[in-house]
């Protein structure tokens, strides 16, 4: 019991430290009782939120919570905090309290629900099992075996809840999932192995958007366009790679690559970067003959898992000659766009490469995925069961995230015995099917200890532990090190503790997880199915997609290595473009398709995250900007007051049906004629008029499509007036916690893979005033979330199974 | 042995029988494959159910003009956007005026989508939660696959087109599953539409080995399967009681791809593999479609699976639709507010729908199947779960079917129910479902056969 009750004390010093910082901002210096503002509370609260009138108040009742007694009540209440912190009560128009009144309630409720969180502790349950998501199993499966599969092609997307795709509780398994691990194991034993020699032929195709006018992101310089591909190369031998070019234009049909260019153009096929071949594609009426559709080509290469890439090397004059191509940066030969006039095709790109073989196969060689497996290679037949223990410990061991009993290395040598005939090797990768279909490898299970009783609470095992860090940070399984602190017993050593959790930011895994988080978070992910109208934004194509998630994902990922706050995410005066999207900002002195730094004057509207077009698009519609949607983004993702469904049954809106343009605003008044509507949308809509300088794809505008002048003016919830963006963006954090506490929410989620309770904010709070101590620098709130009482424990279920509730 | 084979010609595909004729496990089989080659002599009916969101123009839809007329033959007329149906004009029928009673808002305005999606097929009410205890019902199309899968190697199909987008709050605090999946094999388990094309050729057909490959894959996987079942038991008795319904879940699942890998070595582990494994998800929202059309025919086709749900797209989808000249979003565009341009967008959409489905049933009514086509034998359930969509309105469904179900549905007409009655849309498929031979008495919200079909 002792070291439970350690952390509950710590729990209790936290809940205190954070009432006192909350009490910095009061004048009193003392936190008044929650029970001595309970006639604040009834003459501004009870008024409306009392038994009889629930029903028009946001069915909240005040007039039976007992102040004295928030333990009781404490559902109600965060729901009051929302609503309070947020300044979105008393409604307008109704009599509200002095600012220092007002605040002063407000640390009351926090402080009293805070202290009644330390006195009875609620961490909540995570579910008992936790499927790995695909992210997560193609992160294990590379940790694991130095392999990197393409999990979009062999397994189905997981279905998010609570804004993340890691809910344990909707990742469930059914017959035909167990149907693509099964499958999917087959695949990853196979290729780890390099045990199937027979030849095979995979095709990898470039998007059909894809320009390739210019060096593609993360290509060599002095290249142009290209396609590049990892293949598993299973054995050392012979392959064959055939190129299939793109000439002309899907739209108008002409399609022949013999006679479409007047320039020569060299076609280098690399391997690692290693060139494979040069080809000249001549040109028009060239006496070497014409160019051809499809190259095909042969060469040696070693097993393992290598880069195949096309790419054209540039040639300048070509570009130079090209005036009327570079108008447009999208590419013109087989865009969506509606119109035929645009396809001029000037030079060629790659369609798709192919990849043969092996032909005259030689041995599975000596690659990364091997040595990473075979940790021991039989001296001789007598000696085959010993390596083959031990290779499948050590497999089995870092699959399952904790030490293995001899009964279940038994248990997998049987499946080894059985395959043996057919070869040393083909045992291994039968037992290793077997390991990556186990629950033990698909599922995180956290088990209530047989010693804690119904709805007890209890510190999950170190082994657990290490797992929720690595999931939470790396977003794959513990590594050695991890593993052995918890096995030692050493996890929960605050020193540690903090420096596994340090050593883990500074991995690039925790980057990726940042990605990922951000993906997910800010909606990132919608970029990649944003279809802006071709007509009205015809530079919109696939290249400036993936630089926009990139300028967001880059930026993002500078919070971490740079140890920055994560308030900088709102106001930073940096951000990181490329020409290209230096170009559509409209922003000059960026060149090259390298992603830079740059950095922003105090006026500029790119500073923070709504300056990125990323997040403009992804909350516009193809064809205009959508307010409501982005008001909604921000209330939801940064403010962390995402408002109520619209009610039932609005009468849908009548299109008036004038000839003269309307503004935005003029359309979105009938939010505010309805009185219904105008609750809500006075709250949501200015919010999205703040972003009204920036169209569907994020570019900075004047005026809007009809030439009249865009008005970003208005009111925050809380009453704080912006002129236009530059104030708005500054007003969001005046006071930072409310959007510190948004990101720690999130982040929580996204930790412990379930939704959060009201119990679960006195945790959320703790987090966010103890990060305020180091500027909200976000190693600090994530040791915070890795500290916090929700991560490091658990709630045995109750007695009588029951399904989870999610209130809200 | 022999009459299987001699059941199978129709499968085109199907490449040799000679390495089943070796296996042990054959005879254990035979019950099973005497039920196929029943199936053989006696088309077996198919059924597919398609999904469009957001609601369908119905001014545009309406057989026989604005309010719509009963009619048949001649007097059955063919609206705009069940134009992409002339060719099989003699097996479309058109339903309109049903409901989704369940969909119903009842005092909670919520996430009018979703439970328009929801209450399509099951004619429940989807569970307000975000957690582990997401519920909703058995829907219509696993009634069927009761029935008509249980010999197949693939009890069911499920396919959706929308991949990479749901992201954020999918809808005010339903789980996003409950708008990615049509189909749910009980309350508690849903069945998210697949879609990758190369995963649902891999389901099909496998990985593309064959033959003595296959079977020995398959006897491994059996005996890694009842190294699962082990590893459950195990858990179950290290695990409290409130995560048995979980394992006992998992060891249904794991059950069924037993069956399954049976049913696959009944069938001499020599499946047919008609194309080439597909490589990724294709650009253009038209190729993917098609593609995945392609694969569902072809598994029709080879008998592989004979019930298939298909979303054409997700509730609530901006995806615009510039091949046909919509280049805003198409749920903005379902909001039309009678703006006549946007209701003309959106009929363009629902056509363009409807010519997908019609590229199907074209496919089928090429493949000659038994006594007539494959069409002749199929049943083809169109529609969306909102009648207006501009008002997220459950009732008035415009419901499209195609396809004679083994003769026992006529086309060429179409029905009007009073949208007073309210009268639900799963008692059409009640009675779909007993003329392809399921008797059911009831499904969620239904109350009874439908009278007139």
């Amino acid at each position: 019991m002792g070291p439970r009750d350690g952390l509950i004390t710590r729990v209790r010093v936290i809940g205190c430290v954070a009432a006192s910082l909350a009490l910095a901002a009061t004048a009193s210096g003392q936190t008044p009782s929650l029970g001595s503002q309970r006639a604040v509370i009834t003459q501004y609260c009870v008024t409306c939120h009392n038994a009889g009138n629930q029903a028009n108040a946001g069915n909240l009742a005040l007039d039976s919570v007992d102040p004295d007694n928030v333990a009781a009540h404490g559902d109600t209440l965060e729901r009051v905090v929302r609503k309070l912190r947020m300044g979105l009560m008393p409604p307008p128009g109704r009599p509200r309290p002095e600012p220092a009144a007002y605040n002063s309630l407000l640390v009351s409720l926090q402080t009293a629900l805070d202290e009644a969180a330390s006195e009875s502790p609620n961490p909540g349950r995570k579910d008992t099992f936790h499927r790995l998501n695909r992210t997560e199993y193609r992160n294990v499966v590379r940790d694991l075996l130095a392999l990197d599969v393409d999990v979009a092609e062999l397994l189905p997307i997981d279905n998010p809840s609570f804004g993340f795709d890691n809910i344990a509780g909707t990742l469930t398994l059914n017959d035909s999932l167990m149907e693509q691990y099964l499958a999917v194991a087959h695949t990853i034993a196979t290729t780890a192995l390099g045990s199937d020699a027979s030849p095979a032929f995979k095709e990898f195709r470039a998007s059909y958007e894809y320009s390739q006018d210019e060096r593609l992101d993360g290509f060599p310089m002095g290249t142009r366009g290209g396609l590049r591909a990892l293949h598993s190369f299973p054995r050392d031998g012979e392959y064959s790679f055939e190129v299939k070019m793109m000439c002309g234009s899907i739209v108008t049909g002409e399609t022949a690559c013999s006679g479409a260019f007047p320039d020569t153009h060299l076609l280098e096929v690399t391997v690692d970067g290693e060139r494979l071949e040069l080809i000249t594609l001549p040109k028009k009426g060239s006496p070497d003959g014409e160019m051809k559709e499809v190259y095909k080509l042969r060469g040696a290469v070693k097993a393992g898992q290598r880069q195949v890439a096309a790419w054209f090397l540039k040639q300048p004059s070509v570009d130079e000659f090209d005036g009327f191509r570079k108008k447009f940066d999208k590419p013109m030969h087989r865009s969506n766009a509606v119109s035929a006039d645009w396809m001029a095709v000037f030079q060629p790109s790659v369609s798709s490469i192919t990849v043969g073989g092996p032909f005259n196969a030689g041995g599975p060689g000596d690659t990364p995925s091997r040595q990473r497996l075979l940790v021991c290679r039989p001296t001789g037949p007598g000696d085959e069961v010993r390596c083959a223990r031990r290779i499948l410990s050590t497999l089995a061991r870092r699959a399952y995230r904790r030490p293995v009993t001899s009964a279940e290395v038994d248990g997998l040598m049987t499946f080894f015995t059985s395959a043996r005939a057919r070869g040393f090797e083909e045992g291994i990768a039968l037992a290793m099917r077997r390991v990556l279909t186990s629950p033990h490898f698909l599922f995180r299970i956290e088990a209530d200890p047989s010693t804690v009783g119904p709805t007890g609470n209890y510190r999950i095992s170190e082994l657990e532990l290490a797992s929720r860090l690595s999931f939470f940070l790396w977003r794959s399984a513990p590594d050695d090190e991890l593993l052995d602190r918890a096995v030692n017993g050493q996890l929960r050593t605050p020193a540690v503790l903090d420096q596994q959790v340090r050593r883990m930011l500074a991995d690039d895994r925790a980057r990726d997880m940042l990605e990922d988080f951000a993906g997910q978070w800010l909606q990132l992910r919608k970029v990649d199915v944003a279809r802006p109208d071709a007509q009205m934004f015809p530079n919109f194509d696939h290249s400036l997609r993936q630089y926009l998630r990139r300028e967001t994902e880059l930026f993002v990922d500078s919070i971490r290595h740079e140890h920055r706050s994560v308030v900088d995410l709102l106001t930073a005066d940096y951000s990181f473009l490329n020409e290209r999207l230096a170009k559509h900002y409209g922003i000059a002195g960026v060149k090259g398709s390298h992603f830079r730094k740059v950095t922003f004057a105090a006026n500029n509207p790119r500073r923070g995250l709504l300056g990125h077009g990323s997040i403009l698009t992804v909350t516009s519609s193809p064809i205009r900007t959508r307010p409501v949607v982005r008001g909604k983004w921000i209330l939801e993702n940064l403010l962390g007051t995402p408002p109520p469904a619209p009610p039932a049954n609005v009468p849908p809106f009548q299109e008036t049906g004038t000839a003269t343009a309307l503004t935005m605003r003029d359309r979105m008044a009938a939010h505010r004629a309805n009185a219904v509507c105008a609750s809500c949308h006075a709250m949501i809509d200015p919010l999205g008029f703040a972003l009204e300088n920036f169209n569907p794809v994020g570019q900075y505008r004047t005026v809007d499509e009809n030439f009249i002048p865009i008005d970003a003016t208005g009111v925050l919830p809380n009453g704080a007036k912006f002129d236009g963006f530059g104030t708005f963006r500054s007003a969001l954090v005046t006071n930072p916690d409310l959007f510190v506490s948004t990101l720690s929410e999130k982040l929580l989620i996204y930790a412990l893979g379930r939704g959060l309770e009201y119990y679960d904010m006195p945790a959320v709070r703790a987090i966010v005033q103890d990060a305020a101590a180091s500027n909200y620098r976000l190693s600090s709130v994530i040791l915070g979330i890795v500290r916090s009482v929700p991560f490091q424990m658990r709630r045995a279920a109750s007695a009588v199974p029951a399904g989870t509730s999610a209130a809200r | 042995m022999i009459i299987t084979r001699m059941a199978l010609p129709r499968r085109t595909f199907l490449r040799g029988a000679g390495v089943a004729l070796g296996l042990p496990l054959l005879d254990a089989m035979v019950p099973a494959l005497s039920a196929m080659s029943k199936t053989a002599a006696a088309p077996t009916p198919r059924m597919l159910w398609t999904y469009a969101p957001n609601g369908i123009l119905l001014e545009d839809w309406y057989p026989g003009g604005k309010q719509g007329v009963a009619g048949e033959g001649a007097a059955f007329e063919l609206s705009t956007s069940l134009g992409p149906l002339a060719a099989f004009k003699d097996q479309v029928l058109a339903v309109q005026g049903l409901a989704s009673p369940s969909a119903e808002s009842r005092g909670n305005s919520r996430a009018p989508h979703t439970k328009a999606h929801t209450a399509y097929l099951s004619g429940a009410r989807a569970k307000y939660t975000e957690g582990a205890d997401i519920a909703l019902g058995q829907t219509v199309d696993q009634y069927a696959a009761e029935v008509l899968g249980q010999d197949t190697p693939l009890r069911s199909l499920e396919i959706a087109l929308e991949a990479n987008y749901m992201t954020g709050n999918c809808d005010n605090g339903y789980a996003c599953v409950y708008q990615s999946a049509m189909s749910w094999r009980t309350a508690t388990m849903p069945l998210p539409g697949e879609t990758n094309p190369r995963v649902v050729f891999e389901r099909l057909f496998g990985d593309g080995s064959v033959g003595q490959e296959r079977l020995e894959r398959l006897r491994n996987n059996k005996s890694i399967l009842d190294a699962m079942k082990a590893d459950m038991s195990g858990l179950q008795k290290r695990l409290g009681a409130s995560d048995r319904a979980k394992i006992a879940e998992y060891v249904d699942s794991i059950r069924e791809v037993e069956r399954r890998i049976q049913r696959a070595e009944a069938r001499g582990g020599d499946s047919p593999i008609p194309m080439d494994r597909p490589s990724s998800i294709p650009d253009s929202f038209d190729e993917h479609s098609k593609l995945m059309w392609d694969l569902v025919f072809l598994g029709w086709q080879a008998d592989i699976t004979r019930v298939t749900t298909y979303q054409i797209s997700r509730e609530q989808s901006d995806h615009s639709y510039p091949n046909v000249g919509v280049t805003d979003g198409h749920h903005a565009v379902s909001h039309h507010g009678h703006n006549p341009e946007r209701m003309a967008m959106h009929t363009r959409i629902n056509t363009y729908h409807m010519s997908l489905l019609g590229y199907f049933a074209d496919k089928l009514k090429n493949t000659p199947d038994g006594d007539g086509t494959l069409l002749d034998h199929s049943l083809l359930v169109h529609g969306s779960g909102m009648g207006d969509a501009d008002a997220h309105d459950p009732h008035n469904l415009a419901i499209t079917m195609v396809g004679g179900l083994c003769g026992k549905l006529r086309g060429n007409r179409s029905l009007v129910y009073p949208v007073g009655d309210n009268i639900p849309f799963m008692n059409l498929n009640l009675d779909l479902l007993s003329m392809a031979g399921v008797h059911v008495d009831a499904i969620g919200d239904s109350t009874g056969f439908l009278a007139g079909v």
